[in-house]
């Protein structure tokens, strides 16, 4: 069997020959299906909700791309949810003067990490080129398109565990595909410790920081399936929470100056537990939040997931945060360090951002809007009132 | 247990556009394209309306997982319309399709529904070494799949689907062989398409024309 399935790996990392392209595609115009027990009813159901979901999905697409005209604040809001608030416009009329000079150029973050392998070796990704990275018992790291990692697996053997580390700079975010299939975005200054190779009758892997988790199911001899495991220790003191998946989309944030741990769920089921409070373990579902705090009761909420996500398709999405939270995600993510001068202002701010957008449009736009003025020096950015 | 389809979402456009709902009913895949590369975005409505069916049988076949398919559907139209402006002038809109959906089912196959059954068939077929057909060919050979399997729909759908792609042919023909505008032609397809929605009844078309 191992044949068949190393092929259809490859096909699927884009490794493929033409020629082994050839059977994989010869093969699924012969493969023979079973009848369909899908009936008319179903299908015409299916019809129905698809439309209702393209829908959301296209609005959202669409919203980003016309950035920043004012008209879609409107629509954005409708996709993610009522009480987002366009900047807060007040009585800033004294804050004309626009603070932002740069001498050093401040880019979006792109795609750029660092592997670990279990040897001590370290491979810089973005530098490196397309291709076989390493070989490891059985496992072959390559790199592909832009910024992904995949790990084949041809046949792995033994229960060595060979663990690997991969991590994004700030200004970073990068892609990997786990040897049992699953598929994990790692936003910017974060790393994710995995072994080449699952063995044993459970996956675990260790986050810090922020990450989206596609875990694929994979089941153990019997039947039984194959749980996935994500610890992050992030709450100081080794203090942290452990979460159990089979198979499901979720998304982690989890970073080390953080007071929290942000689990949000899109699909399944997901346990998530707090290290300290071992017997306070709670079951989530999808489009709820839980987070874990060392001094608080695990607390679960209900959450727009396409804010917890906006991350990984491409844009910055607050919901009346204060300055310091969003500070925090624009230091990570332009790579710059912030300080604040004088009294820091109270006022919460809300809107939408593309990614790619530059820092200074961003910053100038909240000043225009908001009681705050920014200065930039060299990678340093300074909030006034 | 029958469904009322006019109460769904038909009348909305999916870009929350109206009024737009049958100005591409008409047309064929190639005038599709064509709009579809000018970013107009009531076109997605239509491509949904002749494809969605089709394709949810065609992946259903290969993969019994409802959601599963409800995913790879999406995300395939989405990337349609994500690619638009970098699709050929003469990308086969059919073909391109079939080829991210097909795409889309061969990556899932650790799901286990399937693995089983999709790497014992795939070994058996390597292992007998069939030869093999060029690109193009296949390309072809995937679109008489997928369109054969209208077998499969619901009667009704089945006889709608059809009736476009006659109707496709004809919109060609008559343009070919009478030499008038293809404004003109639309206008007849148009109203051919009235008395047939008459015939058929209102809520079936609201939704797959």
């Amino acid at each position: 069997m191992k044949n068949a399935e190393e092929l259809l790996e490859k096909y699927n990392a884009g490794l493929a020959t033409p020629e082994e392209k050839a059977v994989v595609e010869s093969w699924y115009l012969n493969y023979k299906t079973p009848p369909s027990d899908l009936t008319s009813e179903d299908l015409l159901y299916e019809v129905n909700i698809g439309f209702a979901q393209l829908q959301r999905q296209l609005v959202e697409k669409k919203t980003v791309k016309w950035w920043p005209r004012v008209a879609v604040a409107a629509s954005l809001l409708l996709c993610v949810g009522v009480g987002l608030v366009w900047f807060k416009k007040q009585e800033a009329k004294n804050n004309t003067n626009v603070a932002v000079k740069t001498s050093h150029e401040i880019l979006p973050g792109s795609n750029k990490a660092m592997l670990t392998l279990s040897d001590g070796r370290k491979l810089v990704l973005d530098s490196a080129e397309n291709g076989n990275l390493a070989e490891q018992q059985g496992v072959s790291i390559i790199k592909h398109g832009d910024g992904q990692l995949t790990y084949l697996d041809h046949g792995a053997t033994g229960n060595a565990i060979s663990t690997n580390t991969l991590e994004t700079p700030r200004g970073g975010q990068y892609q990997v595909q786990l040897p049992d299939g699953t598929k994990v975005w790692l936003n910017s200054a974060s790393s994710i410790k995995y072994p080449s190779h699952f063995s044993g009758d459970k996956r675990m892997v260790e986050l810090t920081g922020e990450a989206y988790f596609e875990v694929a199911s994979l089941n153990l001899k019997g039947r039984k399936k194959m749980p996935f495991i994500v610890i992050t220790n992030t709450l100081g003191n080794g203090k942290g929470q452990q979460i159990e998946v089979l198979g499901t989309h979720f998304n982690i944030k989890a970073y080390s100056n953080d007071s929290e741990i942000a689990t949000t769920l899109l699909e399944g089921s997901v346990k998530v537990t707090p290290l300290h409070q071992p017997l306070k373990a709670m079951i989530i579902k999808p489009a709820q939040q839980a987070i874990t705090s060392l001094h608080n009761p695990l607390m679960i909420e209900k959450v727009d997931v396409e804010e917890a996500l906006a991350w990984k398709n491409g844009y910055f999405v607050f919901e009346n945060e204060d300055i310091q939270s969003i500070m925090n995600v624009l230091s990570r993510w332009y790579d710059v360090d912030v300080s604040y001068r004088g009294e820091i202002t109270k006022q919460k701010f809300g809107g939408a951002f593309p990614r790619s957008a530059s820092i200074n449009d961003l910053l100038k736009h909240m000043e225009s809007f908001g009681n705050v003025s920014f200065k930039v020096e060299g990678r340093r950015i300074i909030v006034m009132r | 247990m029958p469904i009322n389809l006019f109460s769904l979402p038909g009348i909305i456009s999916l870009l929350g556009r109206t009024n737009q709902m049958y100005k591409y009913e008409s047309q064929s895949n190639e005038e599709l394209l064509h709009h579809l590369r000018l970013g107009r975005t009531e076109v997605m409505d239509e491509i949904y309306r002749r494809f969605y069916g089709l394709l949810y049988s065609h992946v259903y076949r290969r993969l019994p997982d409802r959601e599963e398919v409800r995913d790879i559907i999406q995300e395939a139209l989405v990337t349609l319309w994500n690619k638009r402006t970098q699709l050929a002038e003469d990308t086969n809109l059919s073909s391109y399709l079939y080829t991210l959906v097909r795409n889309r089912v061969l990556n899932t196959y650790r799901n286990q529904k399937v693995r089983e059954a999709y790497l014992a068939s795939l070994q058996t077929f390597m292992d007998r070494g069939v030869s093999l057909t060029d690109e193009k060919l296949r390309e072809k050979e995937l679109i008489a799949l997928v369109e054969k399997e209208v077998a499969a729909l619901p009667p009704q759908m089945k006889l709608i689907f059809e009736m476009s792609r006659n109707l496709e042919m004809s919109h060609q023909q008559i343009a070919d062989e009478l030499h008038i505008s293809p404004h003109t032609v639309r206008t007849q397809v148009r109203s051919a398409l009235r008395i047939l929605r008459t015939k058929l009844g209102a809520h079936i078309f609201s939704i797959f024309f």
